[in-house]
């Protein structure tokens, strides 16, 4: 008996004494049968928050323009989302992300590095560092051998830690538990099964590597720090698009097509090719919903970066918000979405924000400091990359 | 190697979810049918009580039914579903006072004895974490990743113990028969 065949019988086992509340569920329930089922997918976040103010008394919208006129008077500065129609979608296109400025390109001052890694990835690595990069070698060379293991939970560490950094290796080599025979043996080394031949690996690395190397050309040495973070939020942005379905990291990047996590990911890819101390950050809204998106250090402070609700608004509402911010957002049913935790009482705790790195789930608290300045007013944004949108 | 077999992808449990939203009974009943089983494994898994599972099973969707319009597709809708389950085990244990059942409880006397050995074996030799992975993944058919997120353990300690509880299984039913 394989160790999947012993999991087809515990699912067996399970289904056969389910027992069957179905009647009891449906009496209590105040569904009605044959009610209209929507059959086109629900678009996340914005359009259903545009249809519920939509969808509000006359009045409702008076309260909320004097409500923003109160808090500019109160917090001397503008919110765009209460102070323009909420209604409305937005009014301009987006332009098309290819687009470059007449002119000769600059040279790129970042080149993609295969061995880029999160700082917070790397400091958990520690030592393990230099075997993270045989590995990486290994994927890159299609060397299917790697030795110098001490143990298996140490080479299943680095190979997650691989899915987030370095996207096609887990496109390009056979799943750890997809074999009964051991991808580790007892000397310490590791046997990658590579799914594809020599020369569709090689072309699909090479495919990724100019994607990524194509997203940081833009960025000049001659930008600040706000500048760079500013054109990966918008490449990020501008390339990617919504999808309900997830799929693995590598294609939700090649495809342009993602759900938050992907947004995130891939934005915070970006920011380890450029050196910035990025965070994933996840949390759950009221309906104990789960959405992602950066944290990142700007200008020696932290800031919360959404590309996925960006794409809906486009006028860089969620490029650096604070905490405030965040938690003053237009769309009620996501202002405490702050909180990533695996029980009741850290889902409640407001204004806690718990951020890691996705594969590891080992979560870091850090003290989110509450800044005054929003990067979205200043002319240091508004100056830069004017075509992208 | 995807364990589980479900026959609705992620996106038509998605609509169905959202169907639901729109307070469609047919919905309701075609998502027990579709993921009851992997419900009522997870909370058997953690309750360790037959009884106390079956009341999670069914607050499980009855809350569905209150919910549904608060769900946004995110790709993973069985582990909002399991998460539902996770919260509602979360708080029957606290009611109880009590963390984890002390002895396992399975009711149902009438279940074929090969079954009920495979699910006491779940529930005796596996330690809590080694069950629940194994139950999730294998019974409820979420991915690994899922997994580590709906227990919020590292992805790695996920994947070896899954393996390691399997083996064991597999060592133990062996010997059994």
């Amino acid at each position: 008996m394989t160790v999947n065949r012993t999991a087809r019988e515990i699912r067996r086992a399970f289904e056969n004494i389910t027992p069957n509340v179905l009647d009891r569920v449906l009496s209590q329930s105040s569904l009605k049968k044959g009610a209209v089922t929507p059959m086109q997918e629900k678009k996340p976040f914005i359009p259903y928050a545009i249809q519920k103010i939509a969808s509000a008394a006359a009045v409702v919208v008076l309260l909320i323009a004097i409500g923003a006129v109160a808090l500019m008077i109160l917090n001397g500065r503008t919110n765009p989302q209460l102070s323009d129609n909420p209604t409305e979608p937005p009014t301009e296109a987006p332009t098309d992300s290819e687009e470059i400025p007449e002119g000769p390109l600059p040279q790129p001052y970042f080149t993609y590095s295969p061995y880029a890694v999160n700082a917070y990835s790397k400091e958990e690595m520690g030592e393990d560092y230099s075997l993270y990069c045989a590995l990486v070698d290994a994927v890159l060379n299609y060397e299917t051998r790697v030795s110098g293991f001490s143990s298996e939970e140490q080479f299943l560490n680095l190979w997650i830690t691989m899915r987030d950094e370095l996207p096609p290796a887990w496109k390009l080599c056979a799943g750890y538990l997809d074999f009964d025979e051991p991808y580790i043996y007892a000397d310490g080394t590791v046997e990658l099964k590579f799914v594809l031949d020599k020369n569709a690996h090689m072309a699909l690395l090479d495919a990724y590597a100019q994607r990524i190397q194509r997203d940081i050309s833009t960025l000049l040495e001659t930008d600040t720090e706000v500048e760079r973070i500013a054109k990966v939020y918008q490449c990020v942005v501008n390339s990617m698009k919504y999808s309900g379905t997830q799929q693995r990291l590598y294609d939700a990047i090649m495809n342009n097509r993602g759900v938050s996590s992907d947004f995130a990911e891939y934005m915070m890819i970006l920011l380890n090719q450029i050196g910035v101390e990025c965070y994933f950050a996840q949390g759950y809204g009221e309906g104990i919903e789960v959405h992602t998106w950066v944290i990142a250090k700007m200008d020696g402070k932290y800031y919360h970066f959404d590309p996925t609700w960006e794409q809906d608004f486009r006028n860089w509402y969620w490029f650096a918000i604070d905490d405030q911010l965040r938690r003053d957002s237009v769309l009620p049913e996501w202002r405490n979405l702050f909180i990533m935790g695996g029980d009741y009482e850290d889902v409640n705790s407001e204004g806690v924000i718990v951020v890691g790195k996705i594969s590891h789930f080992t979560y870091q608290r850090i003290p989110l400091p509450i800044c005054t300045e929003k990067y979205k007013e200043d002319s240091r944004c508004n100056g830069i990359a004017p075509w992208l949108w | 190697m995807a364990i589980a077999s479900f026959v609705l992808a992620d996106s038509d449990l998605d609509r169905l979810i959202a169907a639901i939203a729109a307070r469609d009974a047919d919905a309701l009943t075609s998502l027990y049918h579709e993921t009851s089983t992997g419900v009522y494994a997870y909370a058997l898994s953690v309750l360790k009580s037959s009884y106390d599972a079956e009341d999670v099973l069914q607050d499980t969707f009855l809350r569905i039914s209150q919910t549904a319009g608060n769900y946004r597709s995110n790709g993973k809708p069985m582990a909002w579903i399991l998460t539902i389950t996770k919260h509602l085990c979360m708080d029957l244990l606290r009611q109880q006072k009590k963390t984890t059942a002390l002895s396992y409880d399975l009711g149902v006397p009438e279940a074929d004895p090969d079954d009920r050995l495979v699910v006491e074996a779940c529930l005796q030799i596996l330690t809590d974490e080694e069950r629940q992975i194994v139950v999730l993944y294998a019974v409820s058919g979420i991915k690994h990743r899922e997994v580590a997120e709906v227990m919020g353990l590292p992805l790695s300690t996920v994947l070896s113990k899954y393996r390691r509880a399997l083996k064991k299984m597999k060592t133990y039913l062996g010997k059994e028969r």
